[in-house]
């Protein structure tokens, strides 16, 4: 296996297309599927936002409530 | 000894070791090679002092959003390193820290830490730090953890004596290694740029690269380049797994107590999970910091509650008059997972002496919430059960938004790079830090961390320096049974 460079030209002309080349530059069994996800944005939002499950808690507006806070 | 020029070396002088970087790996390798007996000869690319022109060798460019500090500001290219800057913060990594915590996330050491432990005590005393307290358990699922602050120690001025009295280590500033001549599976020269701008060649028995946690992949990448691939024969990892510490304030606390555990000197109280809970809620290690908040904090929380919990809201205000509520910031630094993506790549910019800069890539997942997200519920969770307080989170935290940029963002921890494993495939050292497929190549440092847990780095270094330098004494030893007459100086350079 070899150290691939990814072409620098690609790096700054879109940060998409680069997340894209070093995926090619990386074996497959290297890119866990989490690289591929990192790839959709790199400073991610949830499409469906993951709001703290707060186990026995409930969300609320930011707030970790717990069940009897009314 | 300080050594003027490399110039004025005689040329057939081969030293046990070449050290290659001054900062904390590479001043605590040289200064337990030369207590050892052994010949040292110490290489700093920098100076005594700071100098922008130093520094902007350390310039490249950054891939990644929110952005960490840049390159030229996050390190210091100057005798002594990054200890020129550092806070002080210490803690030992946990055990777990060296464990497979998640399948499918590749963070396992080839060592444990009862390895490092035999130098735990040594590596203390050098950053001048008093004992760890044990941990102290909060509920089921976390404990009050301590930190340790160094002074903070800086390692040209404890050192600084020393090599210059020394007749073992020499120490050579402007000293920059541009390359290494590699000849059947051994590095047989290093090529430094000398202040005058003379290329010279230094032979030793053993090299050891502490040139920080950006630099030694810049370095490998660069020599690798040069020599053909063959300064790194099995470079699949190299510059890989780079990490940071994710540093960002989470929410705040609303306190109708007072906090369980004290404040430290530096007004924070740290915690931590139990390898149990990382291992039932797959999530990686962290550190949660809770500091006093600013005046006015706890007026604002209690208004914002009334809103989404009135009655709560209402009492929590009355025991507020009463001065029996508090507001506090809930802080957090978090273990990454160490990624194939994440990574260091040569630029196609050159420094002022010809070499590729360090272009650096490193991009937060979504497992990056996450962590930090089971963390919060965790604590809110158990002041909850206690009748003590509630959490509000930053709106990031709850996946509103992304990162923020404005906050710390990382903690100038560079780590990964030249990660240790016993595959070749996956890491670019073994468990000794000798480069795999070369017989006298070492790395010291952070870079060969797989994988970050959450204390700061600084401690595990100088323990990982000190078994390095245990280790490279043992092998010269046999060396000289060996061989006997290669201890003396006789080696012609090339």
């Amino acid at each position: 296996m070899t150290d691939r460079e990814v072409p620098l030209d690609e790096v700054r002309a879109d940060r998409r297309r680069l997340l894209g080349a070093i995926a090619l530059a990386a074996s497959p069994a290297m890119l866990p599927a989490a690289a591929r996800a990192a790839g959709e944005g790199a400073n991610p939002v949830p499409a469906a936002h993951p709001v703290p499950s707060g186990g026995a808690l409930r969300y609320r507006d930011g707030w970790l409530l717990a069940p009897g806070d009314h | 000894m300080l050594v003027e020029s490399l110039g004025a070396l005689p040329r057939e002088r081969r030293y046990d070791v070449c050290v290659i970087g001054s900062g904390p790996a590479g001043a605590t390798v040289a200064h337990a090679l030369g207590r050892a007996g052994h010949s040292v000869l110490l290489l700093e690319a920098g100076e005594e002092t700071w100098s922008e022109a130093s520094q902007a060798v350390y310039e490249g460019d950054f891939y990644g959003d929110p952005p960490l500090l840049p390159m030229s500001v996050s390190r210091v290219r100057q005798f002594g390193g990054s200890s020129n800057h550092w806070g002080g913060w210490c803690r030992p990594l946990e055990s777990i820290d060296f464990e497979n915590k998640i399948d499918g996330i590749d963070g396992a050491w080839p060592i444990r830490r009862a390895d490092l432990d035999p130098w735990l005590d040594e590596a203390c005393a050098i950053l001048e730090l008093p004992p760890f307290p044990p941990d102290v358990g909060f509920g089921d699922s976390l404990r009050h953890v301590a930190f340790g602050y160094s002074p903070p120690v800086n390692f040209a001025i404890r050192y600084g004596d020393e090599f210059r009295r020394s007749d073992r280590v020499h120490l050579a500033l402007g000293s920059y290694v541009t390359g290494f001549d590699v000849d059947g599976g051994r590095v047989v020269h290093a090529r430094v740029r000398d202040r005058d701008g003379a290329e010279r060649l230094v032979a030793a028995r053993r090299f050891v690269l502490c040139a920080g946690g950006i630099e030694n992949s810049r370095l490998l990448l660069w020599g690798n380049r040069q020599s053909g691939g063959r300064l790194v024969p099995e470079p699949a990892a190299l510059g890989r797994y780079w990490m940071e510490h994710p540093h960002f304030t989470l929410g705040h606390i609303l306190l109708e107590d007072d906090f369980p555990f004290a404040f430290d000197e530096k007004g924070t109280v740290f915690l931590a999970p139990t390898p149990e809970t990382i291992r039932e809620r797959r999530i990686l290690d962290f550190g949660l910091r809770v500091h006093p908040a600013k005046e006015g904090v706890a007026r604002e929380l209690i208004t914002a509650l009334a809103c989404v919990a009135p009655g709560l809201g209402e009492k929590v205000f009355r025991r507020f008059r009463k001065r029996l509520v508090c507001g506090l910031l809930l802080r957090a630094s978090w273990e990454q997972p160490p990624r194939p993506y994440n990574r260091i790549v040569l630029s196609d910019r050159m420094d002022a002496f010809g070499i590729p800069r360090a272009d650096l890539h490193w991009y937060l997942e979504e497992f990056d919430r996450r962590t930090p997200q089971v963390a919060a519920e965790l604590l809110a969770g158990e002041l909850a059960a206690r009748g003590i307080g509630r959490i509000r989170l930053d709106p990031w935290v709850s996946g509103l938004e992304g990162f923020p940029a404005d906050d710390e963002v990382g903690g100038n921890h560079h780590m990964g790079g030249t990660r240790m494993s016993e595959d070749p495939r996956r890491g670019v050292v073994d468990a000794d830090c000798r480069v795999h497929g070369i017989g006298n190549l070492y790395v010291g440092g952070s870079s060969v961390f797989p994988s970050a847990g959450f204390a700061n780095p600084t401690l595990t270094i100088v323990q990982l320096a000190l078994r390095l330098a245990d280790h490279l004494a043992r092998s010269l030893a046999r060396d000289g049974e060996l061989h006997g007459t290669l201890q003396v100086d006789t080696l012609a350079s090339a």
